[in-house]
């Protein structure tokens, strides 16, 4: 079984196995116990903290705040900052459902949020940010990498553009699909809230982690014993948060984050040309991409076909991949192609193939070989007609 | 003195010699249905009675029993000796019983006197018996017409009489079997499942038959119309499912035949295959959910067409003459419609084509048909067929 849907989930490290038996069954104490073995493990998730900060290149000041999910950290960041003096919040057409449809939420309940457009390409209409900041803006949130298109919004640009129109908005970036895999040096970026998932980088599932600049301007969202600054209660999960340590130190220093970038940069330029290849000359294929796009996912699509059957046709062949585009008969298109403004042909035949560093050459070779039978297969049953009758 | 579950049937009382046989099939089914639960089942003279059942499995029991086809009431008695003291005693306690959970008012005696050996007139012995009640709760009166409640008194052949203030309804129908066995077209949508349950009500055994079209269509489908099947087996009795795979003589269609027909002839080809499985497996009539001109390929001109591919098997339609939300509403009441709105796509919406023919042809249909090598299509088809057989008791919990 080949697995090319790493954007989902991926597969745990196997060394961090050890650390999430250690901490389950040996060291299972409770972080907020007195006794020095509570203690002990109150510092080791500090000392993970410290770690995270280390990568994201800002100083440890108890801003880290580890929550159940991602979609908790954002939803945290979002409503634990809201208030109902709030004049505007700005969100990209981009985003994630966990925060998609948190500012759905608040604008339900009557808050004014307006949404930035997005680029054919799947990044964010910058021009359109620009038309829309201004100082009545108190909240941004914007993803960092597309979990769909696999599109980079330039942080730099949106930090840039709102230092000059709206200094005091808070700052939300989604980094699910970023940290760990591209460079996260945020020390001359003004961000106030970078949300992580640990099991889309090798970690435990049931892990999310937020970043926060000022935790002293946070609302809790769930209240109970305190944990967390009192900004999450809930026992702290040291099992998981002990394992992805494993996971942050194999991550490695800036330098090695950026050579794998290439690395997988590599793999998935070579998927490209292998799947241009091995299709049939007459089928029609689109890359969503540009030379901006993350190396981990690969959005492509097949007009005139149904991502959806071309998923289950590859799954019945070994090759796991994914499709953004849930087009079952009563709910067809996606919210995201359609604000890239897609023809509807690309947002129904779009599929997603993403990578982890673990890919290899091999599975490279195999996989865009299933891909490209399963494409010229399914394309010849469904666009071949017998023209005399 | 014992708690019963009297259980009457309806229509094959009306049968004549064949009256055991339909009886034989409709015991056969109680007790299948009941299988699960701890309890005998007695015959006395025109009714059944459940016995030595446990006071905790009483809903559960009116609940499987209220589903069987055939029942048409029951009624929740105390059976004691056909002796006039034991009666007049019971019915006050009873009615004590009753009325400490109610605020009645008014009553009604009602006397079935099926042993005549008991020497007072049903109307007489009603009569006294109201009597002993007025006496005994003075602030009752006698109501004819509408009563609060009727105290219902039965003395049966056996000597026993059976004391009870309701009746509960039951489906009615046919016991299921007493028609022979139909192979069902399910689908997945609203329509069909109501349409097997409505044949299971007039006796037919159901089988059903689905086509399914990976990878066009997902494993998620298929489950749904299991789900669908499983959730009609509490009426029906165990439910044989078969599958068959569609994709390759949907592809085949798609790619020789004209697109506006393509329903039609994929409709030709499901009655095909289904009149097969049918003589294959002495199925007597193949049952679907067709419901008049509710879309193209039910306008009574696709209905001749369809038809027409088959040789002898009749099609049963039940829901032929039924407005959608009536289907919808004996969906909801059998409990199959939650399923069924499910958003999964079924083999017919993968390929569906943009102008489907309203009115089409028995001689176009045929000739479009000549451009598929047709009986080995169906063959390979039926050859492929996965078969999933359903249990009643599989539904519990």
């Amino acid at each position: 079984m080949i697995f090319f849907d790493n954007a989902s989930t991926t597969k745990l490290s196997e060394s961090a196995v050890d650390n999430l038996l250690k901490f389950s069954i040996e060291k299972f104490y409770n972080p907020s116990s007195v006794y020095l073995a509570g203690i002990e493990n109150f510092k080791q998730i500090e000392s993970v903290k410290k770690l995270i900060c280390e990568k994201l290149n800002l100083k440890f000041d108890n801003n880290i705040i580890f929550t159940g999910s991602a979609t908790e950290a954002s939803n945290l960041a979002i409503n634990g900052s809201f208030k109902k003096s709030f004049k505007k919040l700005l969100f990209s057409k981009g985003e994630h459902a966990s925060v998609y449809s948190t500012a759905q939420n608040l604008q339900a309940n009557g808050a004014e949020v307006d949404f930035i457009n997005l680029q054919k390409n799947g990044e964010i209409d910058y021009i359109d940010l620009e038309k829309k900041l201004n100082p009545d803006v108190n909240f941004i949130s914007i993803i960092h990498i597309s979990n769909e298109s696999g599109a980079i919004n330039d942080l730099k640009k949106i930090c840039l553009l709102k230092e000059k129109a709206c200094p005091k908005a808070l700052l939300h970036i989604d980094g699910v699909q970023a940290f760990g895999k591209i460079k996260t040096d945020f020390s001359n970026l003004n961000l106030d809230f970078y949300t992580i998932s640990a099991h889309k980088i090798h970690g435990p599932k049931g892990l999310g982690i937020l970043y926060v600049k000022n935790p002293d301007r946070l609302k809790p969202q769930i209240f109970g014993g305190g944990q967390e600054y009192s900004l999450r209660s809930g026992t702290e999960n040291i099992a998981s948060i002990m394992a992805f340590k494993t996971v942050l130190e194999e991550i490695g220093n800036s330098e090695q984050i950026e050579n794998q970038f290439k690395n997988v940069l590599k793999l998935k330029q070579t998927f490209i040309s292998r799947i241009k290849e091995l299709i049939e000359k007459d089928i029609p294929i689109s890359f969503i991409e540009n030379e901006n796009s993350s190396p981990y996912i690969i959005s492509l699509s097949i007009p005139g076909l149904k991502g959806e059957t071309l998923l289950r046709l590859c799954d019945s062949k070994g090759l796991l991949i994914g499709t953004g585009s849930a087009c079952s008969s009563k709910k067809s298109g996606n919210r995201i192609f359609e604000a890239m403004v897609q023809p509807k042909k690309i947002i129904e035949g779009n599929i997603r193939i993403s990578f982890s560093k673990y890919t290899t050459y091999d599975e490279i070779e195999q996989g865009s070989k299933i891909l490209a039978n399963c494409i010229n297969e399914l394309y010849f049953k469904l666009n071949h007609k017998n023209k005399s009758r | 003195m014992r708690k019963v579950i009297i259980l009457r049937y309806g229509e094959i009382y009306l049968k004549g010699r064949n009256r055991s046989s339909f009886e034989n099939i409709l015991i056969k089914n109680i007790k299948n249905s009941l299988n699960a639960i701890e309890c005998k089942l007695e015959k006395i003279y025109g009714r059944y009675l459940i016995t030595n059942f446990k006071e905790n499995d009483f809903n559960k029991i009116i609940d499987k029993a209220t589903k069987v086809f055939g029942l048409v009431s029951l009624s929740c008695a105390t059976e004691i000796e056909t002796e006039k003291e034991k009666i007049e005693k019971l019915s006050i306690e009873y009615v004590e019983k009753l009325l400490k959970e109610n605020n009645y008012i008014s009553f009604k005696v009602v006397v079935k006197r099926a042993d005549k050996t008991f020497p007072i007139h049903s109307d007489k012995f009603a009569a006294h018996i109201g009597e002993v009640i007025l006496n005994h709760f003075k602030n009752l009166k006698v109501e004819l017409h509408e009563p609060d409640f009727e105290l219902n008194i039965e003395m049966r052949e056996n000597g026993k009489t059976y004391i009870f203030a309701e009746k509960i309804n039951c489906c009615g129908g046919m016991p299921v079997g007493s028609a022979g066995q139909g192979l069902l077209l399910l689908s997945g949508g609203i329509d069909s499942p109501v349409a097997g349950y409505l044949m299971a009500k007039r006796g037919l055994t159901i089988n059903a038959l689905h086509f399914f079209s990976f990878p066009y269509t997902s494993v998620a489908a298929k489950e749904k119309v299991v789900e669908l099947a499983r959730k009609l087996t509490v009426y029906t009795g165990n439910i044989k499912i078969f599958m068959i795979p569609f994709s390759k003589i949907q592809e085949q269609i798609h790619i020789n035949c004209s697109e506006h027909y393509m329903i039609t002839i994929m409709r030709r080809i499901m009655m095909r295959i289904a009149e097969k499985i049918c003589e294959e497996n002495s199925f007597k009539g193949i049952i679907t959910g067709e419901s008049l001109g509710q879309v193209a390929s039910q306008t009574i001109e696709s209905i001749t067409v369809i038809s027409n591919a088959l040789k002898i098997i009749p099609v049963l339609r039940p829901v032929i003459a039924f407005d959608k939300f009536e289907i919808v509403n004996i969906a909801k009441e059998i409990n199959t419609y939650n399923t069924s709105i499910l958003p999964y796509e079924d083999c017919c919406t993968a390929f569906l084509p943009k102008n489907p023919v309203i009115k089409p042809t028995i001689t176009e249909a045929e000739k479009q048909e000549n451009y598929l090598k047709l009986d080995e299509l169906i063959d390979e088809a039926i050859k492929s067929v996965e078969v999933i057989q359903l249990r009643v008791d599989e539904n519990e919990n």
